[in-house]
């Protein structure tokens, strides 16, 4: 019962991550897009524009 | 006075006790004073010698009756053995009698347990000579331990001559079960053990303070009951089927290039912005890919990219940093990338143009370096949400594998046929 019950649970899971695959691929969205700027990962001003300074070697 | 008479009078202590199989008893033994008597010829018990009586008591008492895998049994028997030759070895093994199924054991180990009945029938081996496995009912079975044993110490009663120890064992395991052949110059008997949890037995037989488990038991199943294979199995499935679709994702994108330009430092206004022209998207709600390039020589260019759909004012942003370095350091070197790209998500078809805000490395850079190619792609297929899929996909059977490692490691490391490397 208990092997049933997780096996079960992980195909489930499975399921779950390849709808949300399937969705991804279908509105053209990156799970994880870090270059892309948006709404969330805005800081809130444009002034961080360009190099932060953590490419030290640049300063 | 008669041998089977009910509660028995032991001839050593004269102290009473009840007996349970009565004549089918080969072996007794007082609980009281440890006498062991085995039955020669007809109703004669004869009085072998005491066995050790300092050494662990029985935590099911004998008589106790309980409801073990749907059968009823009752607790005949106790005894303590040890491996001969290494007396700290020792398990402990309850008989079980059933009136009308006969007599099964318990054996506990370390607070393992496993439930023992013989098989009725010779089961059909196949051997192989070089491993020491056997094949039964379609399982196959691996030799874990094999020895001779001493009792130390026993009570109740036992449908067998408890003083005869003259047997080899064999044990083969393929968890939860394990097949036992006991040897001798006269026998072949064959046993069948499925490993039981501890609660089991504490609820069948009303009993409390069974031992602690300690380390893996020879028969002990995986805990969830799942093997590795199978949740491989299952998520090897599901990268296919992700694959597949990531498959016609590919087919159906367009990839259409719906923009394509070399921009000059020198074409920055003075708020350092380069405005593109106007162009179409007609793909809607679909990945647009940018795509820069820049001639860079020891140098580095960070592009803020700014899409703007001119007839919703919407926009969509990204940041996308080249950088290329090279020289000599005992051998030509280089670092970095003269070109890269960065995906603006669910883009709905319109007008559009980008603003770029460029930030060039070096000032005074060569002048001919100062620029970028920018080539923006509509409909793109997004092959790292494949690559991600793979990944947490491939976490739990890593899991899985690695955990049944551990614990298939543990389980051998009590056998000297281990089939892993072990000191």
């Amino acid at each position: 019962m208990k092997k049933i019950k997780f096996l079960h649970l992980y195909s489930l899971v499975l399921s779950g991550m390849l709808g949300y695959f399937a969705y991804l691929g279908y509105v053209g969205k990156k799970f994880y897009n870090p270059d892309e700027i948006t709404e969330k990962s805005k800081p809130g001003t444009r002034t961080y524009r360009g190099r932060t300074g953590s490419h030290f070697y640049h300063k | 006075m008669s041998a089977f008479s009910n509660p028995h009078t032991c001839p050593t202590c004269l102290k009473t006790w009840n007996l349970i199989i009565q004549a089918q008893a080969i072996s007794r033994v007082c609980p009281h004073c440890h006498s062991l008597f085995i039955l020669r010829g007809k109703n004669r018990f004869e009085s072998q010698k005491k066995l050790d009586s300092s050494i662990h008591t029985s935590k099911i008492p004998l008589g106790s009756k309980g409801i073990l895998r749907g059968t009823n049994y009752e607790v005949c028997g106790f005894s303590i053995k040890a491996e001969r030759g290494s007396p700290n070895y020792a398990w402990r093994e309850y008989m079980l009698f059933n009136p009308e199924l006969g007599y099964a054991s318990l054996s506990e180990y370390n607070g393992h347990w496993g439930l023992f009945e013989e098989l009725n029938e010779f089961p059909r081996i196949k051997t192989n000579s070089t491993t020491h496995d056997i094949a039964y009912q379609e399982r196959s079975f691996q030799l874990f331990s094999r020895y001779r044993f001493n009792v130390l110490k026993a009570e109740g009663e036992f449908p067998f001559d408890l003083s005869n120890t003259d047997c080899k064992i064999f044990e083969f395991i393929s968890p939860p079960y394990t097949l036992v052949n006991e040897v001798s110059d006269d026998s072949n008997n064959w046993y069948l053990g499925e490993y039981i949890n501890k609660s089991e037995i504490e609820k069948a037989f009303q009993v409390t303070a069974l031992p602690q488990r300690l380390g893996v038991g020879a028969a002990q199943p995986l805990a969830g009951n799942f093997k590795a294979k199978e949740i491989t199995t299952i998520s090897a499935v599901f990268v296919f089927l992700a694959a597949l679709l990531q498959a016609a994702f590919g087919y159906m994108a367009a990839e259409e290039v719906v923009f394509s330009h070399t921009y000059y430092r020198s074409e920055m206004d003075t708020s350092k912005t380069i405005r593109s022209g106007s162009f179409h998207i007609q793909h809607d709600q679909k990945a647009l890919e940018l795509i820069l390039f820049s001639p860079l020589n020891n140098n580095w260019l960070d592009v803020d990219a700014e899409l703007i759909n001119e007839e919703t004012g919407e926009r969509f942003e990204a940041l996308k940093s080249l950088e290329f370095y090279s020289g000599y350091d005992e051998g030509y070197w280089t670092e970095g990338d003269k070109e890269g790209s960065v995906v603006l998500s669910s883009v709905p078809k319109g007008r559009y143009h980008f603003n770029f805000y460029p930030d060039f490395g070096s000032p005074g850079g060569l002048l001919e370096n100062d620029k970028f190619t920018v080539e923006a792609k509509s409909d793109v297929p997004l092959f790292s949400n494949l690559l991600w899929l793979i990944l947490f996909a491939s976490l739990v059977p890593i899991f899985a594998h690695l955990r049944e490692y551990y614990l298939e490691y543990n389980r051998w490391a009590n056998s000297d046929f281990s089939p892993y490397h072990q000191e």
